[in-house]
This record gives structure tokens, sequence and C-alpha cells, in this order.
């Protein structure tokens, strides 16, 4: 060991807790960005997993209806050279009737038995012709098992026997074989050696490697085959490869844009926190070791040396830091996933079946991280290294370099200096003395304040705009029905008897809503607020070459948006029953909506039109001119909750009637017309027993219209678990993050009066109070914690005024501060400053200042 | 006519413990009257600056008693006994000592801004013309020669007229010029305001300039006598 490593020893010996600290600080930032690397990867690795145990494990698939050679389009495809494992499959009789019911016999060749993930619950998977596997259901169900013989109708309608080798766990051959369909029947599949001339052949492959290259590649020879080899079609499996983290080749899949600039982001945001902490423990103790350097260079040490003191220490923090700072990510990760893996299995239980969590620890991402940190750390060592080269003796021995004051920091603050004492004008020059260590200290806290009530915000954000989107919570499980067959009524079939008055609903409402035509009305009969907004739109829209909605003759062309409610719901707003001869309609106009435009945020349009009460609006109601007959106007808050429409239309009326009188308009225009109109219908349901609802309207089909049927309550679940699992990640994250900054300031403040040691007892001999020392040690880290907050809260509010603005046009709700999260921000603020100056605060007044003022140093 | 501002009894300070002791003042008895100037002399380690702490109420005695005007420092509190040093007493130290992040000005007023008192501007202009740094008011301490840090700190000992002044080798590390000229200083201060002045120096043609001079050697008060009428 050279003389500088035992004096790099010597000084960490000497200053232990602020090595601890800057150790910690490194393990940290290296879990944090294992962490992030490592949950990223497991991600994608729990992905990948589920993908292939639904659909198996190949990178590139193809079709071939009925070529004449199937066996040379394999012969193409061996000797392409860009496939490891090749697997085909053909369908060699249909689905045909046998003893045992439907039944389906398909060949599988090649790899296809291991790329789709053939697995045996008993026996071996069969090898010979005339062995076959059959599905596990299959097998209960006919009480087969290996060494059984079955007794099919083989490809040629003959009857053959086949021997049971292997009953299947699972297969993904059904993946392609099986559609749904009225008559179900079993696959069995069974040995192929060549498939047969005309027979519609799939093909699975495993590229030799899934570089750009080889992937490229394999898309020119299935544009090549597809060009010779009729209804040749093949693709890349461009899902798994994405999970597997490669881009497919001409690929628009995002995925792995998302994720790269999430991975980056973040690793950004916590290589700028690190730096910052590190940096100042660096530059602290170069403070602390400024005599010692000087002493060294007047000894004869090279700047070169004299930086290395610096570099030896960083090395030391590194050896102690980054694998202790692995294996924390390791297990907080673990225990991370197995704490969440409920809230994790309730998102993905309707999106991905069977999808679990799990840490995948591969060498390359502990690897990237180490060098990550290593990276960090030489950063943030850098700059103190060049000054301790720089460093000479006359420079120790007056101290040159210790105090930066900028002129700012030397004459302000005197207002508060009046109100708060020579303790905080001394604290606050005392903060300010290193204007780098102030500002990399401030600018961490300030991180952890933004990024905490950022997160905060941002979690409520969705939140809220999700139980906004579900605020109907009074009824629990909701269907959609729009009727684009207009060729039968939608309301006479069985099924619209069925969703209007279902056996397991306590409750039913029913909306309609329609919207076609526009009519032109006159634009001064609006408020300039609309005017100005469909102005607004009319120039949005002239980009697609869509005709402006304000007319040159002085009207607009609005749409008339109508919801059609009950009767009894109808009266009870309007005060009266709508009436309607078919050809006028009575009806009630809301003059208000939520206008989100393409900006971002919306517009809360009151007062939209100068319509009264009596006045008549013509309406091409589906080519059928129809008058509305406004019987009653509602605005501001008159308006209930759910009729405040929010669109990003600005061309749109809302207008309100009753069944009876809308029924009446719609069986005219089937009178006239001889057809019917499209219809749209959201039916609202309470239940007690969702599930016994749900079983009633989930198998209910409306040919070729739009139904679905939506469990709201399990959905708002759902998003509670998800919002539930951001939350957790956002705040631990931020929760890292601030701990990071918090040794940072601790570090900065503890380390500051230890080597301020002698001034402390100046100040003491010139008669200041340990209570003034402590008040002063407190000012001084307070007055970080207090910067910090003034700094992030405004930078949080202007970043959540963007996230907000994005969310709103997808939900509407009104902006808010999260009050909460600044109020937690504010105290873990004053409990940092507190818990950093702890130390400082026990030792102040301690000792007698007369061994301090004999110090060198 | 005896007038003392200053009274040290039977004073002992022990280092280390049983076994490892080290015995800095053994029985140090001093009376000391008001406006005298005084200078200690002694070799290294004869405890001239542990005597000069312990008068100064920045260290405690073993054993002893020490007044200051009539008060027993060992009766006071932390609190009361800073209190006590910042209206009574002035340290001026060989190291300077002043504080790196405050101005000249504020240097100088510390003990008054520590009070909650204000320092009259013609008070502090004309302590700065007298140390001559008016033009340096402004200025940090690193901004300076080691001679002006050193009247900084002689100005802050003196701004609160306290009623004792205590100099550790004020001069010790400055140059023979700047020495003349801050032992000058002293002198000046101690005749205009009739300061009472104790000063430790190595230098005996420093030492020479008090009116009485005490000699410590082991901790102990070798000599005390009275050179200047």
């Amino acid at each position: 060991m050279s003389i500088l490593q035992k004096l790099t020893l010597a000084e960490i010996r000497r200053h232990k807790s602020r090595f601890v600290v800057t150790v910690i600080g490194v393990l940290l930032s290296t879990a944090l960005v294992a962490a992030v690397l490592l949950g990223i990867d497991s991600v994608m690795a729990s992905m990948r997993r589920t993908v292939v145990a639904h659909w198996g494990d190949y990178d590139w698939q193809a079709s071939e209806t009925g070529s004449t050679s199937p066996t040379a389009t394999l012969d193409a495809l061996d000797a392409s050279g860009l496939l490891s494992q090749l697997g085909y499959a053909c369908d060699l009789t249909g689905p045909v009737s046998s003893d045992y019911g439907r039944v389906d016999l398909i060949g599988a060749g090649g790899d296809a038995w291991e790329l789709l993930g053939a697995v045996a619950a008993e026996g071996t998977l069969p090898a010979a012709e005339g062995e076959v596997a059959v599905y596990a259901d299959f097998a209960r169900k006919n009480a087969l098992s290996p060494g059984d013989t079955l007794t099919l109708p083989g490809p040629e309608g003959e009857s053959r026997s086949y021997t049971v080798t292997a009953v299947l766990e699972q297969f993904h051959l059904d993946n392609t074989f099986v559609a749904p369909a009225e008559d179900p029947f079993a696959l069995i599949v069974t040995p192929l050696s060549d498939p047969p001339e005309g027979a519609a052949v799939y093909y699975w492959g495993k590229a030799v490697s899934t570089d750009t290259k080889t992937l490229q590649a394999l898309l020119d020879l299935d544009e090549q085959l597809s060009t010779g080899v009729s209804g040749f079609s093949g693709w890349l499996n461009s899902s798994l490869l994405a999970w597997s983290g490669v881009q497919s080749p001409g690929g628009g899949d995002n995925l792995l844009l998302l994720v790269g600039t999430l991975r980056m982001f973040l690793l950004l945001l916590i290589a700028a926190a690190a730096v910052l902490m590190i940096y100042n423990a660096f530059s602290i103790s170069l403070a602390e070791r400024r005599r010692t350097l000087g002493m060294l260079a007047s000894a004869g040490a090279t700047p070169e040396q004299r930086s290395a003191c610096i570099f030896y220490e960083a090395l030391a923090a590194g050896i102690l830091g980054i694998p202790l700072g692995l294996a924390a990510a390791c297990a907080g990760l673990a225990l991370t996933f197995a704490l969440t893996a409920p809230l994790i299995r309730q998102v993905s239980g309707k999106l991905i079946a069977d999808f679990s969590l799990t840490l995948t620890v591969r060498p390359v991402w502990l690897l990237l991280s180490a060098a990550a940190a290593v990276g960090v750390l030489l950063i943030s060592a850098w700059v103190p290294a060049l000054h301790a080269g720089k460093t000479g003796p006359i420079d120790a021995i007056r101290g040159a370099g210790e105090v930066r004051l900028s002129r700012r920091a030397l004459k302000g603050g005197r207002l508060f200096g009046r109100v708060l004492g020579p303790e905080y004008v001394l604290a606050r020059k005392n903060a300010r003395r290193s204007v780098h260590r102030y500002r990399a200290t401030l600018l961490s806290l300030t991180m952890s304040v933004v990024l905490m009530v950022t997160a905060s915000g941002f979690a409520g954000y969705l939140e809220t705009a999700y139980s906004m989107g579900h605020r109907d919570s009074d009824y629990n499980i909701t269907a959609r029905l729009d009727s684009y067959d207009l060729t039968a009524d939608i309301t006479a079939d069985p099924g619209f008897a069925v969703l209007s008055a279902p056996e397991n609903a306590r409750a039913v409402r029913v909306r309609e809503t329609v919207q076609w035509g526009a009519s032109r009305l006159p634009a001064d009969r609006f408020s300039e607020q609309q005017q100005a907004l469909t102005a607004q739109a009319d120039a949005a829209n002239a980009a697609f070459g869509l005709a402006p909605a304000v007319g040159a003759d002085g009207t607009l062309a609005m749409s008339p948006y109508l919801i059609v409610l009950s009767d009894e719901e109808y009266a009870a707003l309007a005060g009266a029953e709508a009436a309607s001869d078919g050809q006028t309609l009575d009806c009630l106009l809301i003059n208000r909506y939520l206008y989100t435009g393409s900006e971002g945020g919306y517009t809360d349009v009151q007062g939209q039109t100068s319509y009264q009460p009596g006045d008549t609006v013509d309406w091409d109601f589906n080519t059928m001119p129809v008058t509305l007959n406004i019987r009653a106007v509602l605005d501001g808050e008159d308006v209930p909750e759910e009729l405040v429409r929010t669109t990003s239309s600005a061309t749109t009326i809302t207008f309100v009637t009753g069944r009876s009188a809308a029924d009446a308009v719609f069986a005219r225009f089937t009178a006239e017309t001889g057809g019917y109109c499209r219809r749209n219908f959201t039916f609202s349901y309470q239940a007690e027993d969702r599930e016994a609802l749900m079983d009633e309207l989930e198998p209910l089909t409306f040919g070729t219209n739009y139904y679905a049927v939506t469990d709201q309550t399990a959905e708002l679940a759902n998003i509670s678990s998800a919002v539930a699992l951001v939350r957790v990640a956002l705040y631990g994250f931020t929760a890292l993050i601030a701990l990071v900054c918090a040794a940072n300031i601790a570090n900065t403040v503890s380390s500051g009066m230890a080597l301020r040691r002698r001034e402390s007892a100046v100040l003491r001999s010139v008669g200041m109070t340990p209570k003034s020392l402590r008040r002063m040690i407190f000012w001084e880290s307070g007055i970080y914690g207090l910067k910090a907050l003034c700094w992030g809260l405004p930078v949080s509010g202007v970043l959540l005024w963007f996230v907000y603005r994005k969310l709103t046009n997808l939900y509407v709700f009104p902006f808010f501060f999260p009050l909460g999260a600044a109020v937690i921000a504010a105290a873990a603020m004053l409990a940092l400053s507190l818990a950093s100056a702890w130390p400082a605060l026990a030792r102040a007044g301690r000792t007698a200042p007369a061994a301090d003022l004999q110090r060198e140093d | 006519m005896d007038n003392p501002i200053l009274q040290v009894r039977d004073l002992c300070k022990v280092y280390g413990s049983s076994g490892n002791q080290v015995i800095a003042l053994d029985h140090v008895s001093l009376t000391v009257n008001r406006g005298e100037f005084v200078s200690i002399v002694g070799p290294s380690g004869s405890g001239k600056s542990t005597l000069l702490h312990i008068l100064g109420g920045v260290d405690k005695p073993t054993s002893g008693s020490v007044q200051v005007d009539g008060v027993e420092l060992s009766a006071l509190d932390e609190s009361r006994l800073a209190v006590f040093r910042r209206r009574q007493i002035g340290l001026i130290y060989q190291f300077y000592n002043l504080i790196p992040v405050l101005t000249v000005q504020e240097n100088l007023t510390l003990p008054l801004l520590l009070d909650h008192r204000k320092a009259g501007k013609g008070q502090v202009k004309a302590m700065a013309e007298e140390l001559g740094l008016s033009d340096r008011l402004n200025a940090l301490p690193g901004e300076l020669s080691g001679g002006q840090q050193q009247r900084v700190s002689i100005g802050r000992a003196l701004l609160t007229r306290p009623a004792l002044v205590l100099a550790d080798e004020p001069t010790g590390n400055l140059d023979t010029k700047n020495s003349a000229a801050i032992v000058e200083l002293l002198k000046t201060f101690h005749k205009k305001y009739a300061q009472t002045l104790i000063l430790i120096t190595h230098d005996p043609d420093i030492a020479r300039q008090a009116r009485r001079l005490v000699r410590i050697e082991d901790g102990r008060i070798v000599k005390d006598e009275v050179i200047r009428p």
C-alpha cells in the first residue's frame, strides 16, 4: 500500500461518520440504479414468460394456404440458415365427427412441439406415425390415458387406429387451429414428417440471432417466399421480441421506446441526485484535507498524486457501497414484488391471465448498474480531485478557497437577520460559504420536494381522473349497446328486453343518446365564448379539409346532441312530460358543457346559448326534419352532474327529452323511411349479486351490433389497485431519492460544523451562548429545507399543471394542488433539517472552546 | 490604591486522567488592578495560554477561583458565562480567529450583535479609523493581510469596552513591522481607554513594554514584578 493510500485510509478513519454517509450515498444510488434496471428487466422478463406460456417461444411465424409444395418451402427456410429451430403444423382432417365427439387431427412436425410448448402431463410425446397426443380435457372426458387406442377418421376419410402416447398439459396449437365456434371440437396431434401438398401449413421458427440484420433477413425471406409461394405470409413475433428487449425491424411498436425513455429518465434523475450528494461528500473531504494536501505539496507530491488521494477515497467508498447497493436492490425488489403481488394479480388479472411478477437478476444488468455507479462516483470525485491537485502549501495555510461568498450572499438576508437575529445571519452565510456545495445540496433537496409533491399529485390526479370517469357510482354494472345493423329494430331484439329488465338487477337506468346532422343556427344566439370556441375549432379542422362551422351568413352549424331519459326523469327536470307528434319534439336545453380542446385542460362553457323556453330549433334528424320545442333551459349549477357533457367538439348543443316523445320520432322515421336509426343505449344497473347479473348479461348477443358489459365496481377496484401500485412505485422511488438527499444535507451540515470547530469556539469565546449556537446550527440546516420548499413547491405546481393539462384531455376534473403532500413535504423538510442538524446540535456547547481554539486546523 | 479587576486564587488545571496527568497550572494566584498592563511570559508549555483561556472563561479550571470585576466565573452557568464574556472580556488570539463569512464590520461588531445591540455608526467608524481599516469594512477576512486581520481581532475585543482584554501572543503570527504596529495599537487603546490588558508573549521586547511582568514556568508563577512605574 502506497503512502498516499495509507494517508487516505487514515483520513477516512479520522472522519468516519462523513465517510459512512458517503458510502450510504453510494449504496443508495447504486441500489436505485440497480432497482430501476433490474425492476424494468423483471417486468419485461415476466411479461415474456407470460407471452411464452400463452403462445409459445418463437421469433417468427408464417402461414401458407394450399401450397402445392410445402416441402419446397421448408427446404427454402432450412437453406436460409436464418432459423435455429423450425416447426410446422397442418390440419390433416378438419373438424370431423368421431366416437369421441367432434375431433380434428393435426400434424405437427420439426420443432413445433418444442416451440409451441408441448408439455405432457402423462406419458411421452408421440414420435412415430400412428401415435397421437390428446389434450387433458379430451382425455378426461373420454377416460383416455397413454397406451389407449383411438380410432379416428383419417385424412382420406378412412378409419384408422392411433395409440395415445401422451396426455397434453399444454400445446399452443390450439391458438392456431381452434377458433370460437358454435360446435366445438377437440384437437388430436400426431407427428408429421412432411406436410401434405395442398394443405394449409403454419410455420414457427426461432431465429439464429435476434440482431436487426438477421430479423431483417427473415422479413426479406418472407417477402421473397410470398412472391414465389402461393398464399405464403410470414411475420415476426414482435410482441415476444419486444418483451425480450428486441426492436423488430420496421415495427411501429413503441414499447421499447417507452421503456428506454422511462429507464433513461429515471437513471438521469438518480444520477443527478447521486452526483450532487457524492460531489458534496468529496468536496467536504477536500476541505477537511486541505492542510494535509498542502503539506503533501510542500513535501513534493505532484498534482496527480494529490488528486489520487480523492480518487482513493472514491475507490474505498465504491468498494463498500456498490456491492451493498446491488444486494439492497435485489432484496428490496424481491420484497416489493412479494408485498405487491396481490395488487399486481388484481390489476393484471383481467388483461393478462396468470401474470406474476418475479425478480429476474441478469448479470448484465448488475454489471451495468455497477458501471453506472462507478461513473457517478468518478464524475462526483472529478472536480474535487482536480482541486486537490491544485491545492498548494500557501493555499492550505491561508485557507484559500474555503469561503466563496457571492456579493448577494454577503449582503443579503438583512431583513430576516433583523427579525431572526445574528444566529440567522451567521447560519445563512455559513450555508452559502461554499456556493457549489450550497447549490448542490439545495438542488438535491429541491429535487426531493418536487418528486414527492409531483408524485403525490400525479397519483391523486390518476385516482380523481378515474373516479370522474366512473362517477356514476350508484350503478355497479353497465352495458353498452350500439346498433349498427339498420335492417332490424334493435329494441325488438329479445336480448333488449333482458337488458331493459334483467332478473338480477335491483334498479335499471337507461340512457339513449342521439347525434345526427347539424342545424344552421343564428350565431348571435350563442355566447361570445361559444363563438370563439367554434372559430378555434374551425381553424383546427381546416387542416383536415373539414367545412367550417361558422357560416358567412352569420350562422353556426351546430349538432344537437339528444339525451333520452325516462319519462319520469324528464318530467322531474323539465316540470312537465315531453310531448311529440313525430314532427316536433319537446325538450330541455342544457346550456352548459365541458370542452376539452386539443391544447389540454378543459373549459367549463356556461351560458352557451340565449335560447329561452318557447324557442324552437330546426333539426335534421338523420335526414328527417324535426323541430325541437325548448320547454325549459338548465344552466350552471342547476344542471345535474351526469348531464354535464364532456366533449372535444365545440359544435354541439345538448338537449334532453323523454322516452315516449323520442319513440314517436323514431316511429315516424321508420314509417317514412322503412329503415331504422342507429341508436346508442347505455344501461346502468344496481345489483346485489354482481356475478349473477354479469352471468345473465354477458352471454347476450346482438349480431353485428356493438355490445359490451362492464363491471364498474370490479373495474374501480382494479384501478384502485393500479393507483396503489403506482403510489408504491412512485413513493418508493421518491423515498429513496429523498434518502440520498437526506444523506447529502446531513453530510453538509455536520461536516461543515466539524470543519468549523474553531469558528464555533471563537463565537463562544466572544460571547455566543450554547443556545444561540444551537439556534445557528438549526437555522443553517433549516435554511436548506426552507429554500428547497421555496423552490420545490412552485416547480412542482408548474409540473403538475402540465400533467393536469395532459390528463384533462382524457378526464375532466378541476385542478388541485396536493396540499397534503405539500404539508408532508414541509414536515419532512423540517424533520430532515432537525435530523441532519442533530449530530452538530448534540456536539454544540458540550466541550469548552479552549480546546478547539488551540486546534491547528 | 488597589482596585482589582481580576483576582485569581489557587488556580489549578490538570489535563488527562490518573497515571497520565499533566499539570498545566499549579496553584496560581494573581491579582490585576483596573487599567493595568500585564505581560505574561514563559517557555512553551508553561501554561500561559491555559491561564489566559481560564481567565477569559473559555476553559474551566480543575480547582481554584477566578473573579473578574467581582464576578466569580465558576458560579456562572454556560449561558451566563457567555453573556459575561461578550460584555466584560475581550479576547485576542495569535491566529486572529475571525469568522470568515462575516465582513470586517460584522466581525468587529459581533459581540454587540450577539447581545442584540447595535453599534453606533460613529463608534464603528471611529474604531475602524483607529485600526486603519476604514476602507475595508465590507471586505471578508480572507481578503485581508495578517496584520489587518489582527487589527480586526483587536477591534472586536475592544469595541464593547470590556473590563478585561486578554491577548494570546497577538504578534506571534506577524512580521516585525506588523508586530510593532499591533503592540503600538494595544498600548494606544490601553492608554486612551484605561483598558486592563493582559498580554501573553514570547517576545521579551514586547513583554518589557508592559508595566508589570509575570513569568510562568511549569504552571507556576515564578516571577511577578513591576517593571515600569
